[in-house]
């Protein structure tokens, strides 16, 4: 046990001195958040639009109002004809059309976006149809519906009604910070050993093989327990994603999936004989998944069969799927049983495995 | 005519003065064996002349270019070689050879017929499509050696060549030395194997950031009563007060 | 007898024999070296008898233990100082001589009177970082952590690699001291010229053991006379010397070149005579005793 704690002792030293390696730690986490927090967003906000106005009375006036009114949308230009709009569209200075014809006309109210960036589209038809459909004036006025390109659904935004882009990617950089700390960090760590000779010196002493992959993995472990309360704290107060479930409950499986992410940088320690390949073995083969597949970015649903598939073995998926059950939706344990049994028996695997793996010799 | 003339060259880190007001100058075409313990101001004084760090002191014109102004043109007329990074293993011989020509702007002609002759003049004909990290070491430091000199540069560096070559190997790159020698190029060389140092026109040895003795390796010895140059060097190098 | 006992081991990596059909035979308290230039097979015969790899064939013991089988045993019992080796370049001098002391299950405290004599030449920089230490003293670092559990066998990897020749000196002093304390030392260095301070050695190249004896044995091995010559143009000498008719080999060695003769039959007389005819001055000519180095290069074809 003492050598053990030495050990331990030994690898915070290393971490701490290395300004490189402090760096990648600590200000990492919160360069990520912030980016995708703010500068990396899907919200809508003040979206130009015009109006096509052929009724000119205050139905138009009341609507174009109450569009402004919404932090969604800003009115650009009152065009005269569709011509104009359509430049406009092309010139990309207004995402939306809003077209109010003529009262006799059998008032449809017509909307058009701008679908080049699908979802703006259709985030922006699902606010104009909410705000449009929910006004007085057309209530009032049963002659007056809406028309639009495709089908009109009931919209009732669940959980995020804001629809904030934070409460999507905050649980998406978790995933992505403790697989960066745990996995990258600890395969990198016991490769550079093998780089420096040192490996071999730790080999060839009484201490346990099992007892150097332990005490390289355990500091990283703490460190991203660290982590994982920045971006709580982080994103609760800075971004404003309230924390619905319980705190426990989300930081149980941050910590199982940190277990995953360890035993992934094991893993890839034994493959890799450089520091180099190691960084690019767990970037490409750890960080690229975290990003693509596992739905932070772009929605598993819409991917072909075969992602969809090699989707499933990515952790990250089931670890953001369980951070939002319960940190967006305040849902209790039970309704993240699958999720955190997946990551269980995934922890247990590549344990087995990695130690497995992990030679008593050099080659 | 002198290819390298210092003159009180001086290098400080913060308060460390690693090269301490060296003064020499070396002939072309001689061989000049730079030696001193470890952490005595070698590599800090070969990176100056090498034009790849500015000196904070005193004077120094290498090939006939000021160190402060002129290090590119120092470039053009060096060539370097070390016992760390010395070519790309994962590329093939001829391929090392055509990089590093064309590096130093061989036109096309001249560096099929230089590859021709060094192949030919290292025996390494029938290794010209072998990646180069499968050569063993001894051919790998020749090979690099001529690939330094590849341009007739008119000084050509080199830091420690010979470390863990075999006995044999390493007399033959002396053989290579001592030609380059005999085509006017000037050799500026570091080595840890003190018989070396004997094969050398001039030896100089640094003790402490200083050259603490500059000469011939026959008057060094009779000057420091020593059989050898082993023992000149022990002599001075415990003089060394300094860890690095 | 324990020591180190090596019968018939080979070992390849893929297509390249990294030893082949090796057997040494090192007896308790011996300093042995391994003499040979990189690429000889030294570092993996070390390599097997620390455990780190398997042999393909043969069998190997330490301490009467063997090399496959009591692989965890042998860990408890060996000191070894890989190639190469740095240290944690971000750990003190101190704290990386407590990381192994604690690692092999003891103190400084308990064996500092072993690495005393060490320890004290270095003790100075105690708070500096390992990765700014110069050659020498990393490699007296590095002896004191493979020293620190009062190991009964140590193994060497090219200690001397890279140091300057005093601090050289200045560590085989250190090893002939740790050889009276009992401890059985393994060796390897490319510099023949250390030769001289081992009990034996054995020649190595490509990794065969070609010559096992005492350094003293092994010159009196070397059948054919040796002469050194010297000249005014010593460049143009060993041409001039290799293209005469009783040479059988010459190579530069530091101030003269060492001309082995083919047999008995020319002489010192004849060889001036002949370099007189192509216009040398200064010739001396003297019959020597062959070096180690001599002997190795001898040995047989260049690689």
């Amino acid at each position: 046990m003492k050598q053990f704690i030495s050990f331990i002792r030994k690898e915070f030293y290393h971490i701490f001195r290395d300004v490189r390696t402090m760096i990648i730690l600590l200000v990492i986490p919160i360069v990520l958040i912030i980016l995708f927090g703010y500068a990396i967003t899907t919200e809508i906000k003040s979206s130009p639009f015009a109006v096509l106005d052929y009724r000119r009375d205050d139905v138009t006036a009341k609507l174009i109002e109450q569009l402004q009114a919404s932090e969604y949308f800003e009115l650009y230009k009152i065009v005269d004809s569709y011509d104009e709009a359509e430049t406009l569209f092309r010139q990309g200075k207004i995402r939306m059309l809003v077209s109010a014809p003529q009262p006799s006309k059998e008032g449809v109210i017509g909307i058009e976006v701008d679908a080049t960036d699908p979802n703006e589209a259709t985030a922006l038809l699902q606010y104009a149809t909410a705000i449009i459909s929910t006004s007085d004036i057309v209530m009032r006025n049963p002659d007056i519906q809406i028309a639009q390109p495709g089908i009109m659904p009931t919209v009732n935004l669940l959980y995020n009604p804001q629809m904030k882009g934070a409460y999507n990617f905050v649980p998406g950089v978790m995933g992505l910070i403790l697989m960066l700390i745990c996995a990258m960090m600890t395969s990198v760590g016991i490769v550079r050993e093998k780089e420096l000779g040192t490996m071999e010196v730790l080999l060839v002493s009484p201490f346990k093989p099992v007892y150097i992959v332990l005490a390289k993995a355990t500091p990283y472990l703490l460190l991203s327990v660290i982590n994982i309360i920045t971006i709580l704290l982080l994103s609760r107060f800075l971004l404003g994603v309230p924390i619905v479930g319980s705190f426990t409950l989300l930081f149980s499986v941050s910590i199982l999936y940190a277990l995953v992410s360890l035993c992934l940088g094991l893993l890839i320690s034994t493959i890799a004989d450089t520091q180099q390949a190691a960084m690019l073995i767990s970037g490409m083969a750890l960080m690229l998944p975290v990003i693509l597949l596992s739905g932070m970015v772009f929605p598993i649903e819409n991917m072909p069969w075969i992602l969809q598939l090699f989707a499933n073995i990515v952790p990250a998926k089931w670890y953001i799927i369980a951070v939002k059950n319960i940190m967006i939706k305040g849902l209790p344990a039970e309704a993240i049983l699958k999720e955190s049994g997946i990551l269980l028996f995934m922890a247990l695997f590549l344990t087995v495995v990695s130690v497995k793996r992990f030679k008593i010799r050099l080659e | 005519m002198y290819v390298i003339e210092t003159d009180r060259l001086t290098k400080q880190f913060g308060n460390f003065t690693a090269v301490d007001q060296i003064s020499f100058k070396v002939s072309s075409g001689e061989i000049f064996g730079f030696l001193g313990a470890n952490g005595a101001g070698k590599t800090t004084a070969m990176r100056m002349l090498c034009g790849l760090s500015i000196p904070t002191s005193g004077k120094a014109i290498v090939a006939g270019f000021d160190v402060y102004k002129e290090s590119e043109q120092i470039k053009k007329h060096i060539g370097y070689m070390s016992q760390k990074f010395s070519l790309y293993g994962d590329l093939k011989v001829w391929e090392n050879i055509r990089l590093f020509g064309g590096i130093y702007g061989l036109s096309r002609k001249r560096l099929a017929d230089k590859t021709d002759e060094l192949l030919h003049t290292l025996d390494l004909e029938k290794e010209r499509n072998t990646l180069v990290h499968s050569l063993p070491l001894g051919w790998k430091q020749k090979l690099a050696f001529s690939v330094a000199i590849i341009h007739d540069p008119k000084i050509v560096f080199l830091d420690e060549p010979t470390g863990g070559v075999d006995p044999v190997t390493r007399r033959q790159f002396w053989e290579l030395i001592y030609e380059a020698s005999a085509r006017d190029i000037t050799v500026f060389v570091t080595t840890h194997y003190m018989d070396e140092a004997e094969y050398c026109n001039r030896v100089s040895i640094m003790v402490d950031g200083r050259v603490e003795a500059l000469d011939t390796p026959s008057v060094l010895k009779t000057t420091y009563h020593a059989d050898n140059m082993n023992g000149v060097f022990q002599s001075l190098a415990r003089k060394a007060i300094r860890g690095e | 007898m324990l020591g180190v006992q090596i019968a018939h081991i080979t070992k390849t990596y893929r297509d390249i024999q990294a030893l082949h059909d090796v057997s040494l035979s090192i007896g308790e308290g011996e300093l042995f070296g391994l003499i040979g230039p990189d690429g000889a097979g030294k570092t993996t015969l070390f390599r097997i008898l620390t455990t780190l790899i398997l042999p393909d064939g043969g069998s190997a013991s330490v301490c009467g233990l063997d090399v496959v089988k009591d692989w965890k045993e042998i860990r408890k019992r060996v000191g070894y100082m890989p190639g190469r080796f740095s240290l944690y370049q971000y750990l003190s001098v101190e704290e990386n001589l407590t990381f192994f002391a604690t690692v092999f299950h003891t103190t400084v405290k308990e064996n500092y009177d072993l690495i005393r004599d060490i320890y004290v030449q270095i003790e100075t920089f105690k708070k500096r970082r390992a990765g700014k230490l110069s050659g020498g003293m990393k490699q007296k670092l590095a002896l004191c952590c493979a020293l620190i559990h009062r190991p009964d066998v140590l193994f060497l990897d090219e200690p001397t690699t890279g140091v300057d020749p005093v601090s050289r000196v200045e560590f085989w002093n250190i090893l002939d001291r740790l050889k009276k304390q009992g401890i059985t030392i393994l060796v390897s260095t490319p510099y023949m010229d250390e030769a001289s301070r081992c009990d034996r050695i054995s020649l190595m190249r490509s990794g065969k053991c070609l010559s096992i004896d005492t350094p003293d044995n092994i010159r009196k091995s070397f059948k054919k006379p040796l002469l050194a010559v010297q000249a005014d143009n010593m460049y143009t000498l060993l041409r001039d010397v290799r293209k005469w008719t009783g040479t059988y080999s010459c190579y530069a060695f530091g101030d003269s070149h060492h001309l082995t003769l083919k047999d008995d039959t020319s002489n010192t007389g004849m060889l001036k005579s002949y370099l007189e005819g192509k216009g040398y001055h200064k010739i001396l000519i003297k019959a020597i005793e062959p070096s180690v180095e001599d002997c190795f290069m001898e040995l047989g074809d260049n690689v």
